[in-house]
């Protein structure tokens, strides 16, 4: 039976039994003052007057039939979910169908492709020391190189005049170099073969047919171990090679579609959600930053801006299993890293342009595979109407602060983001850590969010890159063979504190020094005169690295200054730093709120 | 059978040696040397069946190292194969012009070592 019949009746009894007990109590305290013996309470009393009884069962009508309508709601949420749990495995199931049937295509084509090379049109052609061609070979090598009016010793070199005067030269003295030299095996000698591989044209009924030949060679020697003759074998590979061609174009081409759907579904929802739109967002400041660039004669300051971005997008979409984008976004900051302080001409300009909209073709293609997978985010939105639901103490801030259009975000998708980025990091340089978050604060509002994760994750991946040890020489060190890095995030007054530790070897003064006085940032009087206080500072300032190459990680000398940057200018906030030579660094940042 | 690794990178001459170790070869019948002038007296001392050579070398380089092997009678017939970085066709020509059997291109792994060696052991 549904609860809106029960609570009425339930209500009505209760509000019966009542008002029967309350109208006794009260005669008998009424007993002490006057005489109420006279007075005999009969249960229908109470019948006769119901009002109280009608006014409670109401009130439990209107209780039952509210919980009614919310657990109707709520079962209809689970409905919901379970629709779109469904449509999502329909999808995945649809998707490695797609993906076996490609498989399959591309599995037929490399089959093809091995019955083309295994029976592909041979020809074979000896030449002896006086570079003269000998009888001995078959149809197909006339097929290729001309006509049968060319037999006998002027098929080889009609064969030659369709190579061009350098290509002849060469093989010449390729041909000379093999009846010279006995010592070369036959496979460095094919090393040097100068027609491994050639294309001419030939004119077959009118119709210009273009071909690709390739040629090994085998050597035939005599009795005293003397090369007596060379034997080219010639194949006609062109069709084998249009066939190869397709297969890598259709196998980029699919593993770049399939790239990103692996990457899509090996990562938290939330983490890719939040970095899809930061990407958009980035997109935008970029695209801000290119326009300010070309109205500026100064672009020093716009292009540490445009680095620090392009940093953020390489490391992220590297961390989460975007490769092609991280790659992209790579060569983009290598650009501009050369560019900085140059003037820019018009060439570099259109160079800039071509640069973002590569990137921004990346990004389309996202989207395109993003909304070919809807429901994949769509999926969110259920579950935030179910917590809306379940969770009786509804947070006010988060409400109030949605409707000012700042959304609080968790600090626990901070932790999801930083073990990616920690794993990945550590990945790429061989190194082994444990990255822990403790907080005592559940959120912040997504602005600030935003410059807090970039922030950290460029100390991380540089406590990664230059600070934590490789697995072996930790143990030398009598350290933990994992290290550890942690961030304890805590409220004190009006402050939120975050306190970042890594047991790494700590920044190395000596190799700033250095570096410093290669990057003119200082001279060497200038260093010896600094504390070592001062020196570490120069870590923080724009493109300063310490290490030569630029890898995946970090090393373009655009993190630190980002997270300086992101303390002081952005957030309003001051920072302290504690160097532990060979034990690791401590930064405890402050921060408004 | 008796080797000679000659390479000025002692972590190269490691890599081939254990390879060669690998391959059932005595650890005495393998010798090395830092550069070409102990090479050549290596060579003048002992009769070594099988030679490595590293292109770029200080002082003497590779490729005049294995010009002056070749001028000595007994090692007319020596596979000697050079270890390079180089691999563009004008090299490789180069490397067959001085009297170079074969040639490994690095980085090597024990897999293009033993690909390239096994015609000689």
């Amino acid at each position: 039976m549904k609860n809106r019949y029960i609570w009425p009746i339930f209500g009505v009894l209760v509000g019966w039994i009542l008002s029967y007990v309350s109208i006794a109590i009260v005669l008998k305290q009424l007993g002490e003052f006057v005489d109420t013996s006279g007075i005999v309470l009969n249960p229908l009393f109470v019948w006769e007057r119901p009002i109280g009884p009608i006014i409670l069962g109401l009130a439990s009508f209107l209780i039952g039939l509210s919980r009614d309508k919310l657990i109707v709601k709520q079962q209809d949420t689970e409905k919901k979910n379970i629709d779109l749990h469904k449509t999502m495995i329909e999808q995945a199931g649809r998707l490695s169908a797609e993906l076996n049937s490609v498989m399959a295509e591309l599995n037929g084509y490399t089959y093809q492709l091995d019955s083309i090379i295994e029976t592909i049109d041979e020809g074979l052609c000896l030449v002896n020391r006086d570079f003269v061609i000998e009888e001995g070979f078959n149809n197909s090598f006339i097929k290729i190189f001309g006509d049968k009016e060319y037999l006998g010793n002027s098929i080889f070199n009609t064969a030659f005049s369709i190579l061009n005067e350098n290509m002849k030269k060469e093989t010449m003295d390729f041909l000379e170099l093999c009846f010279t030299n006995k010592t070369a095996s036959p496979s460095m000698l094919n090393e040097a073969n100068p027609i491994k591989e050639f294309e001419f044209v030939q004119v077959i009924e009118g119709i210009v047919v273009q071909k690709i030949i390739s040629s090994s060679i085998n050597i035939i020697k005599n009795a005293n171990k003397e090369i007596e003759k060379i034997m080219f074998v010639f194949n006609d590979i062109t069709s084998a090679n249009e066939l190869k061609k397709e297969l890598e174009k259709r196998d980029k081409e699919y593993s770049k579609r399939y790239s990103i759907m692996v990457a899509l579904f090996g990562n938290d929802k939330n983490v890719i959600k939040r970095f899809i739109d930061g990407l958009e967002e980035d997109m935008e400041i970029l695209s801000k930053k290119i326009k300010e660039l070309k109205q500026n004669e100064n672009n020093s300051n716009i292009i540490s801006d445009i680095l620090g971005t392009v940093h953020s997008i390489k490391g992220e979409a590297f961390a989460l299993g975007f490769e092609k984008l991280s790659g992209i976004a790579g060569e983009v900051e290598t650009f501009f890293k050369k560019i900085k302080g140059e003037v820019l001409g018009l060439e570099s300009n259109l160079e800039i342009i071509g640069f973002y909209e590569k990137l921004n073709n990346e990004k389309k293609e996202f989207d395109k595979t993003i909304s070919a997978l809807e429901d994949f985010l769509a999926d969110d939105e259920v579950e935030d109407i179910n917590t809306d639901i379940s969770s009786s103490n509804l947070n006010l801030t988060d409400s109030v602060s949605k409707h000012l259009g700042y959304e609080n975000i968790s600090f626990d998708l901070l932790r999801k983001e930083l073990e990616i980025i920690n794993k990945s990091s550590a990945e790429e340089g061989g190194k082994q850590s444990v990255f822990t978050l403790n907080t005592s604060v559940k959120s912040i509002d997504s602005k600030k969010y935003k410059l807090i994760k970039e922030l950290f994750l460029h100390l991380l991946r540089n406590s990664i890159a230059h600070g934590i040890e490789l697995p072996l020489d930790r143990l030398e060190a009598n350290k933990d063979v994992n290290g550890q890095i942690t961030l304890d995030i805590l409220k004190v007054d009006n402050n939120l504190i975050f306190e970042y530790t890594d047991d790494g070897t700590g920044f190395d003064v000596e190799k700033i020094k250095q570096r410093a006085i290669e990057h003119d940032i200082a001279t060497e009087d200038e260093i010896s005169k600094m504390s070592n206080r001062d020196i570490i500072k120069i870590v923080f300032n724009d493109g300063f690295s310490t290490t030569e190459t630029v890898d995946m990680i970090s090393g373009a000398g655009v993190g630190m200054s980002v997270v300086k940057k992101n303390i002081y200018k952005e957030l309003k906030g001051k920072f302290t730093l504690t160097n532990r030579p060979g034990r690791g660094i401590k930064i405890r940042i402050t921060i408004p709120v | 059978m008796k080797a000679l690794v000659v390479d000025d990178s002692r972590i190269m001459r490691n890599i081939i040696i254990n390879i060669l170790k690998e391959k059932k070869m005595d650890g005495d019948d393998i010798l090395d040397a830092p550069e070409g002038k102990t090479a050549l007296e290596i060579l003048n001392k002992e009769s070594i069946d099988l030679l490595f050579v590293d292109w770029n070398m200080p002082k003497l380089n590779g490729l005049d190292l294995v010009k002056i092997v070749r001028k000595i009678e007994k090692y007319q017939d020596l596979p000697i194969i050079m270890v390079t970085s180089e691999a563009a066709r004008y090299n490789v020509m180069e490397a067959i012009k001085a009297g170079v059997t074969d040639y490994i291109v690095k980085p090597i792994t024990g897999v293009t070592i033993m690909e390239k060696i096994k015609a000689y052991m």
